[in-house]
């Protein structure tokens, strides 16, 4: 199967006609209210859980307005919510975020600002001071902090995450690596672009290095699995 | 001179006195294998009793009654020749009563069931009779219920003499092991053996007879009478051997115990064993026992007994933990019930809540109260997807062309799409109505033919009604018929209803040609019925035709009253018949084509069409009234084993289990396996010998199944949360 890009225009006829189902559209426009009444057919299971509402991405932070309104909805309904970012928005979504009562999942990469502008392009200060902003309102946060290896898993790296979830000890709920994986790489080769990043998994002996690097500062991280 | 006793026991108790009746007969042949049988320990050191002749020409199983082989007995006739005429009279006498039997089963719907759309009755079946009766109260007390009865009905004087000659079976086997485990302990040199046979020949001292006092002596006389009915299924088992579990002093003889017993329930294949549940007030019944259980199966990893924990709204959180650690080993057990479910759908058939709660799985999933009712057997099954492919043919057979069924009116004339419902249903009614009556018709034949003096000892209603367990005696006598097919039908319906009758897409006309034609040249209109919405992603208009289908189902069966004197209920596990259903069944509007192998999941969707997630899926069995299926109602999911690795999966996987649960979920099983390894295991069968997964009712190794079985396997969506 061969697509011309240039002149696709998303509007999904071929999926219909191939009767093989070569192609496939994912996702779709959906309204909040749409949104939020998919998310409550699994309101039973938030019951048991304590489960609900995870805004995710992309970047929650690029669709503001909607993300905001889908926290509003789950507010209402009294479900529990949570934005999962990598801080980079406008002080004033964060600000909103927190007075709705969302959980952060929040991103740290990297400390060491100019190597987080060669690593993604973007300084690291926004981030940081969002982050230090919802830990001195007391928000419920989950520190997440992306290895990737060969990138931003060398020791001085991990010695600058270290101390500074050192010096915020007590203001988040935990902190968690994500190694990185490679399970994104079939859909680079569906949206027919190469990727720009591609490694093989975290190893266990790299997760066990990060995590025993860590454990050296006195900081606990979990692995995500 | 070797004497028939010697060389069949059976027979020569049988034929000891041929004035007798039948049911009384058989207590005759139990009486004189106890006498003449060799006795021996098992493997491990337990006392076993197999009920077969030594030659193998007769013996006594749970499922068929006494049996015999005149093949074998022609031979033995040959080999003893100072018995020969005898010999050749009793198989004279055998073949006689055998094509009596074979009179009474009328000639019934053979078209229908060559057609693969029901069977019925011709399983004997598991039960679930209460071992612990024996254990707790010893064989002195059923003798003095049989006493208390027998005054009063004179007329089953015969009955009673055949529960009392089974007694004294029990009886002469426990004397008889009392005298070989002395013998024996004075012949052993191993310290440890000695003591447990110096053990062993002072329980025996008491037990079988009267009650155990300790868990070697309940141990003992549990593996008497449970070798002696064929190791079927131990039932409710952390319950009634739990009072002398906890009485004993020595845990650590009494583990030792349980780990033998476990290679036990191996070797001889035992079926169900049951943990933990609540009594009718909704208080908890684990105990040590049950975490016992659960410490062994993830110790032996063995795929037998099939291991069911009950729940309920009032399960501890350690079980719920435990259950999830013991999944986590791979053997796709325990199987999980809901007591909240199962014990109301039992109470809307009559049984009384003290009652319900005491139910128990014998086999793979057929529900049983213990001790009390003769209803857990698959009395039948009915196949929902040939019902359908009737309805589309006016009644005939598509494989064929035959008219294997009634003629529900010629689809071309249709106008509504109600119409193609009705005709589905009155098929579907015909085809329940030919397995219930076939099922009568086999309960009849073994309640005359395979009377079982000993489970009438052991279940209760048999002494105080005077009726054997195969023919009414038990508390309780309802029958069940699984359904088979479910979704696969239901998306057919939908996508009818949505292209030919709502939308009008297609004609019925262009529809019944590109099924006649197995789609070969019918493309798109294949893939467009394909993909219309599916059962199983929580999508109320298709969710709501298989639900009301089944529901529907469920309402007819109970309009049908079982020879031993219940109602027929209905369930839902596929064995692993299912694959071969598909392969009887033509090309239907789902897309399926004709042949094809892979059909609907139990309860669930038909593989690969789930595409919503779990909880979806969940969402839509939870539109069947499950409250209706008595008989086991089975909802599995694979996991991959990654899931069971971290405190985090384990809380969430618990968490979607009690969420199915309180939502009014009845069963859930639980496979965890990676895709990897199920693909490498039809690649590489030889390295993947132990792989197991759980495959409708019980747990088997992957590597055993036929190809279309494992396909299916592979294609049940591998579910992450």
């Amino acid at each position: 199967m061969a697509i011309d890009r240039k002149k696709c225009v998303l509007c999904g006829k071929c999926t219909e006609i191939c009767l093989n189902d070569a192609n496939e559209l994912i996702g779709k426009e959906m309204t909040a209210s749409q949104v939020m009444a998919e998310v409550m057919k699994d309101k039973i299971f938030y019951e048991t859980s304590g489960g609900g509402l995870t805004v995710t991405g992309g970047e929650p932070s690029c669709q503001a307005a909607f993300s905001l309104e889908l926290l509003t909805l789950a507010k209402d309904a009294g479900i529990s919510s949570a934005i999962e970012t990598c801080g980079i928005g406008a002080r004033d979504f964060y600000e909103k975020a927190a007075d709705l009562g969302a959980s952060f999942l929040y991103d740290v990469k990297c400390i060491n600002p100019v190597r987080h502008r060669i690593l993604t392009g973007a300084d690291n200060a926004q981030i940081l001071s969002n982050l230090c902003y919802l830990m001195d309102r007391g928000m419920d946060l989950i520190i997440r902090l992306p290895m990737i290896p060969g990138c931003n898993d060398s020791d001085a790296d991990i010695a600058a995450l270290a101390a500074f979830l050192q010096e915020h000890k007590c203001r988040y709920r935990y902190a968690q690596i994500m190694p990185y994986h490679a399970l994104g790489t079939g859909k680079s080769e569906k949206l027919g672009v190469s990727a720009a990043f591609v490694h093989d998994n975290a190893t266990d002996a790299e997760k066990n290095r990060w995590q025993s690097l860590f454990a050296s500062y006195g900081i606990d991280v979990k692995v995500s699995q | 001179m070797t004497s028939i006793a010697q060389i069949d026991p059976f027979l020569d108790g049988y034929f000891s006195d041929e004035t007798r009746e039948y049911g009384e007969r058989v207590g005759l042949a139990l009486l004189h294998a106890a006498e003449n049988l060799e006795i021996g320990f098992s493997s491990r050191m337990l006392p076993e009793i197999t009920l077969e002749a030594k030659h193998g020409s007769s013996g006594y199983s749970p499922s068929e009654g006494l049996w015999f082989r005149t093949d074998i007995i022609t031979e033995l006739a040959g080999q003893y020749s100072e018995h020969r005429e005898t010999l050749l009279r009793y198989v004279r006498e055998i073949d006689l009563f055998k094509s009596k039997a074979r009179r009474l089963y009328a000639e019934h719907s053979e078209a229908l069931d060559r057609a693969g759309a029901e069977w019925g009755g011709g399983w004997g079946g598991h039960s679930n009779p209460d071992y612990g009766r024996i254990v707790r109260y010893g064989t002195e007390h059923i003798r003095a219920i049989i006493a208390e009865n027998r005054k009063n009905r004179p007329d089953e004087a015969w009955f009673y003499r055949a529960c009392s000659y089974a007694l004294d079976a029990v009886d002469i086997f426990g004397e008889r092991f009392r005298a070989l485990a002395s013998e024996r302990a004075e012949a052993c040199d191993n310290a440890d053996d000695k003591a447990l046979l110096l053990r062993m020949a002072k329980a025996f001292e008491t037990v079988p007879k009267k009650p155990a006092y300790d868990f070697t002596s309940a141990m003992c006389s549990f593996m008497l009478v449970f070798s002696m009915d064929g190791s079927d299924s131990p039932g409710r088992f952390d319950q009634y051997m739990y009072p002398a579990y906890a009485a004993t002093g020595n845990k650590e003889e009494a583990d030792d115990l349980l780990d033998r017993l476990w290679d036990y329930f191996r070797d001889r294949r035992s079926w169900n064993l049951c943990i933990s549940g609540s009594d009718e007030n909704g208080n908890d019944e684990t105990n040590e026992l049950s975490y016992a259980v659960l410490a062994l199966a993830r110790k032996k990893r063995y795929n037998t007994p099939n291991l069911t924990c009950r729940v309920h709204r009032n399960t501890p959180d350690r079980l719920w933990h435990e259950i999830a650690d013991t999944l986590a080993v791979g053997t796709g057990l325990p199987a999980l019930y809901n007591d909240d479910v199962v014990c109301t759908a039992l109470e809307k058939i009559g049984i009384p809540p003290e009652d319900s709660h005491d139910y128990c799985m014998n086999g793979c999933n057929q529900i049983d109260i213990l001790g009390k009712s003769h209803m857990g057997l698959e009395d039948g099954e009915v196949m929902f997807a040939k019902c359908l492919e009737f309805a589309l043919h006016n009644g005939a057979d598509a494989m064929t062309g035959e008219q294997a069924s009634v003629k529900t009116g010629d689809p071309l004339t249709f106008t509504t799409y109600d119409r193609l419902e009705r005709a589905f249903t009155d098929q579907l009614e015909y085809v329940t109505y030919n397995a219930c009556s076939s099922a009568n018709v086999w309960q009849h034949l073994r309640g005359v033919f395979e009377p079982h003096p000993l489970r009438s000892c052991l279940i209760e209603g048999c002494l105080e009604k005077g009726r054997d367990y195969r023919n009414g005696g038990p508390l309780y006598n309802h029958g069940q018929i699984l359904a088979e097919g479910i979704a696969d039908v239901g998306d057919s319906l939908y996508a009818v209803k949505k292209l030919v009758f709502d939308e009008k897409k297609y004609t019925m006309s262009e529809l019944i040609d590109a099924l006649n034609a197995d789609f070969v040249g019918f493309g798109q209109l294949r893939h467009d019925f394909q993909n219309c919405e599916k059962f199983g992603n929580d999508i109320e208009a298709a969710d709501e035709i298989t639900a009301r289908i089944l529901n529907r189902f469920f309402t007819v069966l109970k309009r049908h009253n079982t020879y031993r004197g219940g109602v027929f209920t209905g369930g839902c596990s596929p064995f692993n018949r299912v694959a071969d259903y598909g392969r009887r069944t033509a090309a239907l509007p789902n897309g399926k084509r004709k042949g094809e192998p892979l059909l609907a999941d139990c309860i669930a969707a038909t593989p690969g069409r789930d595409t919503n997630g779990p909880t979806a899926l969940i969402k839509s069995v939870l539109r069947y009234h499950q409250t209706d299926a008595c008989s086991g109602f089975v909802f599995q999911n694979k996991f991959e084993k990654k899931m069971f690795c971290s405190e985090e999966g384990k809380a969430a996987w618990i968490a979607l289990a009690k969420a199915y649960f309180a939502a009014g979920g009845q069963q859930y099983t639980v496979t965890v396996v990676s895709p990897e390894d199920l693909l490498d295991a039809k690649e590489h069968p030889e390295n993947h010998r132990n792989l197991i997964v759980r495959v409708g009712g019980y747990s088997d190794y992957f590597v055993n199944l036929e190809a279309g079985l494992q396909d299916n396997v592979i294609e049940r969506t591998v579910l992450g949360i």
